[in-house]
């Protein structure tokens, strides 16, 4: 981004939070309603330890979601690349895995892996593998032969034509389902802890909630955005990086 | 002594939605040991197929195919028609892949690939990427990298096809300068009979899809070669003249 739109977008949200700040003080909301951004603003910063202490967690469970989630996202786009049969036979189950509501599976991964934090993983990696897997299987079929067939013909073997030129080649792919699923997994995590969790941005949401405190809620969301924010510029550095390293 | 790369009868076809599309028929040529080889065919008459068939990726149907006397799978440096180099890897990583292609490399081989690329006239570009490169530029660095695999036959799909008028004779110049100092056996498939008749030994010259060999013309001059040379222009004539009555072939016969 340019310096410029950097700046027409901060004022943009500049605006949106005035409107907001003003609606709410001339509508009269209560603020268990709607509180106001001045309201979240100072919230998020007095319960900020306490944030910090929940967000922790949460980010732990975010990050090894994520990258459990992108090996057997990367694993089962390999497997379906190699064996036909078996990447078709995978479509139903890929497919059910996504269209089942997070709540629904929530629950169940809490009854099989206890109250810790082994639920919230699986569920934020369920989100993961989805968009890495389709992404890293396109950027795996979307090759031309020629980069190939240069190998090919020399009698290089395949894993390592794999290495060298397949796995490469998709790599941007690769990256852009990590990122669809880094903010996915804030996603999965966030759910794992409303169904059962003693820590965690979710839980304390839950709780802010049932008191009808909704500046905390809010001040909550604006450190799940923070949280998303941050891993989505960490994936995209890891692209930057990678990148740079395949040459 | 045999010949290095040997065709004998083969018949190769794609099975497509239309049905079977015989390509090559009955097709059979050899390639001595340190010759220079060149195909030229009309567009679309099997001459990429023929490649593919005489590199081992694609197995024929019928009939032989004979690399230093032995199936051609590993044994010939394949460099295919269009783009191919790796876009993330610099010239010099493009040179290492064709060995990094057998295992891993040291530093003996990257300074082989250096000495190669400023042999070449090539040193300054080392460390570009393909899309910072101009096409000529590319195509020399895809050629070197062929050269550089260690294979005694190489197999080249029409590698100036896609350059102007201007940088193709620079090039064709440039080839020849390296083919001369690396000692290597080049089957050459362009549609440009001149060029053909500039730079190789012998022109095996196609028929239409199905393709089958229709006439081999010797290039006996020695090289280099005089573009407007009466030699060269007396022989492009004749090459051009088989290729036109290669045409006719099929309504003759
Ligand atoms: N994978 C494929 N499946 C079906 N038909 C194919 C396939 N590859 C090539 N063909 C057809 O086989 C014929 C020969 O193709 P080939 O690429 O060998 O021709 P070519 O002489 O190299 O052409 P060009 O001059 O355009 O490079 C063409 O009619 C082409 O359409
Ligand atoms: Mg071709």
């Amino acid at each position: 981004m340019t310096r410029k739109a950097e700046a027409t977008a901060l004022l943009v949200v500049a605006m949106l939070l005035v409107l907001w700040e003003g609606a709410v003080h001339l509508l009269r909301l209560p603020t268990y309603v709607l509180p106001p951004p001045s309201l979240i603003f100072s919230t998020f910063v007095r319960d900020f330890s306490l944030l910090l202490y929940h967000a922790s967690l949460t980010l732990v469970e975010v990050a090894l979601g994520l990258g459990m989630g992108a090996i057997v996202g990367v694993g089962v786009a390999v497997l379906a690349y190699y064996v036909r049969p078996i990447g078709r036979a995978l479509i139903p189950f890929l497919v059910g895995s996504q269209v089942i509501p997070v709540f629904a599976v929530a629950p169940l991964f809490v009854l099989w892996f206890g109250f810790g934090i082994w639920p919230k993983v699986a569920v934020a990696a369920l989100l993961v593998f989805f968009p890495v897997a389709v992404n890293f299987l396109d950027g795996l079929r979307s090759q031309g032969p020629e980069l190939v067939e240069f190998f090919q013909a020399l009698g290089t073997r395949e894993a390592r034509i794999f290495r060298m030129v397949r796995a490469p080649a998709a790599l941007p792919f690769f990256f852009s389902g990590l990122r669809v699923g880094a903010t996915l997994a804030l996603v999965g995590a966030t759910v794992g802890e409303w169904v059962g969790a003693s820590r965690g941005l979710g839980y304390l949401m839950i709780q802010a909630n049932a008191r009808l405190r909704l500046d905390r809620v809010f001040a909550a969301v604006l450190a799940l955005t923070l949280l998303g924010l941050g891993l989505f510029w960490t994936v995209s550095a890891g692209e930057r990086l990678f990148s740079r390293r395949r040459r | 002594m045999s010949p290095l790369l040997e065709l004998n009868r083969v018949h190769f076809g794609f099975s497509t939605p239309q049905g079977f599309l015989p390509v090559l028929e009955d097709f059979s040529l050899a390639v001595e040991k340190g010759e220079w080889a060149s195909v030229v065919g009309p567009s679309g008459c099997g001459k990429t197929t023929f490649l593919k068939v005489s590199s081992g990726l694609l197995p024929p149907q019928a009939g032989t195919v004979l690399v230093e006397g032995g199936s051609p799978r590993g044994r010939v440096a394949y460099m295919p028609q269009g783009e191919s180099l790796l876009p993330w890897r610099t010239a010099l990583g493009n040179i290492m892949a064709a060995r990094e292609a057998e295992g891993p490399v040291d530093s003996e081989t990257k300074r082989q690939a250096w000495a190669l690329l400023s042999d070449f006239g090539l040193a300054r570009f080392a460390q570009s990427l393909p899309h910072e490169l101009s096409g000529g530029m590319r195509q020399r660095i895809a050629l070197l990298r062929t050269f550089f695999a260690r294979r005694n036959l190489l197999l080249l799909d029409e590698p100036l096809g896609a350059l102007d008028a201007l940088t193709r004779a620079e090039l064709q110049e440039w080839l020849l300068r390296v083919w001369q100092n690396l000692s290597k056996t080049v089957v050459l498939v362009t549609h440009d009979v001149e060029e053909a008749v500039l730079l190789s030994d012998r022109i095996f010259v196609l028929t239409p899809r199905p393709a089958r060999v229709a006439m081999s013309v010797l290039v006996p001059m020695p090289r280099p070669r005089e573009r407007s040379g009466s030699a060269v222009q007396a022989l492009r004539a004749q090459a051009l003249w088989a290729l036109a009555s290669a045409k006719n072939y099929d309504e003759k016969s």
